[in-house]
């Protein structure tokens, strides 16, 4: 008996998905209007910049910042996670185990006591730490992934044909093209989102202007801005969801049989 | 279960390592706070009170430096047994200089009137005789005597004699001031005058101003000493001559983490920022913090649980996004609740009794918000995997979605204690910000707070519990994981369907 072949329909997903983050995003905005419905004609900041022009001078550091995460998160994510699946079978879980703890710290505890260390809050500390921290789960998604693969047909085909493990892992390489993304999307939105959560806790930066210090500013002053708020939920949040969709898109899905 | 105790086990190593990491991360902030010339680890250039005094005496011979003089100052009656003794050994001019250099000394130790001077020869001879008639009153036995009948009844004389031996009955007078500090009981009348006779004779020979009046209270009294016993940790190197395994253990028990290790353990941490012993402190806000935490403990167990049976009723993938769009949305609902919430927002100190509204609004914003965490991952993950084999067998079988999920109960619990660890950062985080948000006296905003102010106590005390707790919870998870992921439904149990 011969089963039939997954029947893929691409176009229908595709609209499913980008009908669904589009209704996310209404949801989201919803929830922001209503909350901050009052603040409908958002202040000048105290630098007398209007909220836009302050996410456009700020936008630059935020780049920087983000780009700086993303190098180590990649790098520390393929380099950790290369490492802990050439490692002996032994060894391996007990690595995997350190990244978990790693990865269980709280990020704004770190930087906070980088913080206290330093006297104040340095302005790439937050972007190493959340590099580091995501690495390390990278690391961990990395590994899973080999793991998976190694188990599967592909591998243990070119194993039965005679290849060594070095080319398993050329073959291993483009499936990282569905998780790196991902991580990459999560390393940015958790730099924006760590602005704003320093900026809720008040643990700003001195005079650096970054979205969460928008966020701290008008918090403090209790006015809330619409638009930084927005900004910061969609970059936070939207982001990884996008990607997130992109990557589903992209990734070959079977149908689950009925 | 012997496993499991060897883990437990390990967590004390572990729990030294966070400390050490911990504390080299912290000791910025004491650096910068000024004060401290120990090493934070290791001290390769150990020197005790003789070596130092000797040094400047030798420097002050030589070349008369004014950095040498000041130190040689400080050191005062500590350096005396070291110095006088062994001026004999320097050359004539250099002996006059060192002479003079110790009057400010002598000038404290009551020898020598307030503002008067002397010139070398002179100075010399003083200190000469002063060594001849006094050196017996330099030995710690004498010293130890002195201090005791001081502590047994102050009177003026005896203070008087405590100052004439300046800085060398500080190693007693700290010993006394830590018996006071470590009785539990309020102080009487009587170790309240000890404390400030003997408090006011350490300030009288270190320069330092934290002293007693008359009519402070007693209270007031424990925080002076408190204070005093903090300098001394670091001071007392400067000060005395360790003897024995202390001498040779020298290089680690002269840094800023031994005398932290050494504080924390006889202070209890120290004292707060509220003047608060920290342990209390941490005590009193802990439970609280460890409920949010448990609630969202639990929240990912209900989470974890919920999601094996929604992908069970329908595709994993059409729930997730539903449930994405709530656990994004949840956190900005709950920080408006905690804007229309009435609640009491008028003191935020952490003896007041907990307000239960807002306890529970906290509690169930936590549970709530994790859950719906875990219910997303695990919607991911199930989503990308598909069923496993034997739930498909069952499913040809004909068992329905809810027998299925009951089935596979115990696998997904175990699934669900795997992804508490990774998950335990986001449960603090949230914990912290809704301990802000809600007003609750938790350890997040007297933590935020002690970052403000760089208090090392309070951070290491968070720190080493926050690790302690992480430990318990990690080898608690890995054991139920262990016990409950490798077990599969048993076909036994399974009662033949109807198909």
């Amino acid at each position: 008996m011969t089963l039939p072949a997954p029947q893929i329909d691409h176009r229908r997903q595709t609209y499913r998905r980008v009908a669904q983050l589009g209704l996310l995003g209404l949801v989201l905005l919803a929830a922001a209007s209503w909350m901050l419905g009052p603040a409908a004609t958002p202040p000048p900041t105290e630098a007398g910049l209007s909220p836009l022009s302050w996410i456009a001078t700020s936008t630059l550091h935020v780049l920087l910042e983000v780009s700086l995460g993303l190098t180590i998160t990649l790098v520390l994510g393929v380099a950790l996670g290369c490492m802990l699946q050439t490692r002996e079978r032994s060894s391996s879980p007990l690595s995997g185990r350190w990244s978990i703890i790693g990865h269980s710290i709280p990020a704004f505890l770190i930087v906070a006591l980088l913080r206290t260390r330093h006297g104040e809050t340095l302005p790439f500390d937050l972007a190493i730490v959340v590099g580091v921290v995501n690495g390390l789960e990278a690391a961990r998604w990395i590994r899973a992934e080999w793991i998976q693969f190694e188990m599967g047909s592909v591998a243990q085909a070119v194993r039965a044909v005679g290849f060594d493990a070095g080319h398993v892992l050329r073959l291993f390489g483009p499936t990282l093209a569905r998780t790196l993304p991902l991580v990459a999307a999560r390393t940015c939105s958790g730099i924006v989102g760590l602005q704003a959560l320093l900026a809720f806790f008040h643990l700003n930066f001195g005079d650096l202007s970054t979205w969460g210090a928008l966020l701290g500013e008008t918090a403090a002053r209790h006015e809330p801005l619409t638009a930084p708020l927005v900004f910061c939920l969609a970059a936070a949040t939207g982001l990884p969801l996008a990607v997130q969709v992109v990557v589903e898109h992209l990734t070959v899905r079977e149908r689950r049989p009925s | 279960m012997g496993q499991f105790l060897r883990r437990v086990l390990w967590l004390l190593p572990a729990l030294v390592i966070v400390t050490v990491l911990g504390f080299w991360l912290i000791s910025g902030a004491s650096r910068a706070q000024g004060g401290h010339s120990l090493p934070t680890f290791i001290n390769l250039r150990t020197e005790d009170v003789s070596t130092r005094a000797w040094k400047a005496a030798e420097q002050i011979a030589l070349t008369n430096s004014g950095v040498a003089r000041a130190r040689l100052a400080r050191l005062g009656g500590a350096a005396l047994p070291y110095v006088l003794p062994r001026l004999d050994s320097l050359r004539p001019e250099g002996r006059e200089r060192v002479a003079l250099a110790l009057l400010p000394v002598a000038t404290r130790m009551g020898l020598l009137p307030a503002g008067s001077s002397l010139d070398g020869p002179r100075a010399l001879s003083l200190w000469v005789d002063f060594w001849e008639e006094h050196f017996v009153d330099f030995r710690s036995a004498r010293v130890k005597r002195i201090v005791e009948r001081t502590v047994d009844q102050a009177t003026e004389l005896r203070t008087q004699e405590l100052k004439r031996l300046d800085t060398f009955v500080l190693d007693e007078v700290m010993l006394e001031l830590t018996r006071f500090m470590a009785q539990r009981s309020a102080p009487t009348d009587k170790q309240q005058r000890a404390v400030l006779a003997l408090t006011n004779a350490a300030a009288h020979a270190t320069g330092l101003t934290w002293t007693l009046r008359e009519e402070t209270s007693k209270g007031q009294a424990r925080s002076v000493a408190a204070r005093w016993l903090s300098w001394w940790a670091e001071a007392r190197f400067e000060f005395t001559a360790p003897q024995g395994i202390e001498r040779f253990l020298a290089p680690l028990l002269q840094t800023r983490y031994a005398s932290w290790a050494r504080e924390a353990a006889r202070t209890r941490f120290g004292i707060g920022l509220d003047g608060n012993p920290i342990l209390v402190t941490l005590k009193q806000r802990f439970p609280l913090t460890l409920l949010l935490c448990f609630c969202g403990c639990c929240g990912l167990l209900v989470g974890s649980l919920l999601a094996s049976l929604l992908t069970r009723i329908r595709s994993a993938n059409t729930t997730r996004r539903f449930t994405t769009a709530i656990w994004l949305v949840t956190p900005a609902l709950l920080w408006a609740a905690s804007r229309v919430i009435p609640i009491d927002r008028a003191c935020l100190d952490c003896n007041r009794q907990v307000e239960p509204l807002a306890l529970a609004s906290a509690c169930i914003a936590c549970l709530v918000w994790s859950g719906m965490l875990a219910l997303q991952q695990q919607l991911a993950v199930e989503g990308s995997r598909g069923l496993a084999p034997w739930d498909r067998h069952y499913r040809i079988m004909g068992v329905g979605p809810l027998r299925l999920s009951w089935l596979a109960l115990r696998h997904s619990a175990g699934v669900a204690a795997a992804r508490l660890l990774p998950n335990l950062a986001h449960i603090l985080t949230a914990s912290t910000v809704l301990e802000v948000a809600f007003e609750l006296p938790g350890l997040g905003p007297y933590t935020l707070e002690a970052i403000s102010h760089a208090q090392v106590n309070w951070l290491m005390a968070v720190t080493i519990a926050t690790a302690a707790v992480f430990g318990l919870l990690q080898v608690l998870a890995d054991t139920s994981q262990q016990s409950l992921t490798d077990v599969k439904p048993s076909f036994f149990r399974l009662r033949r369907p109807r198909l």
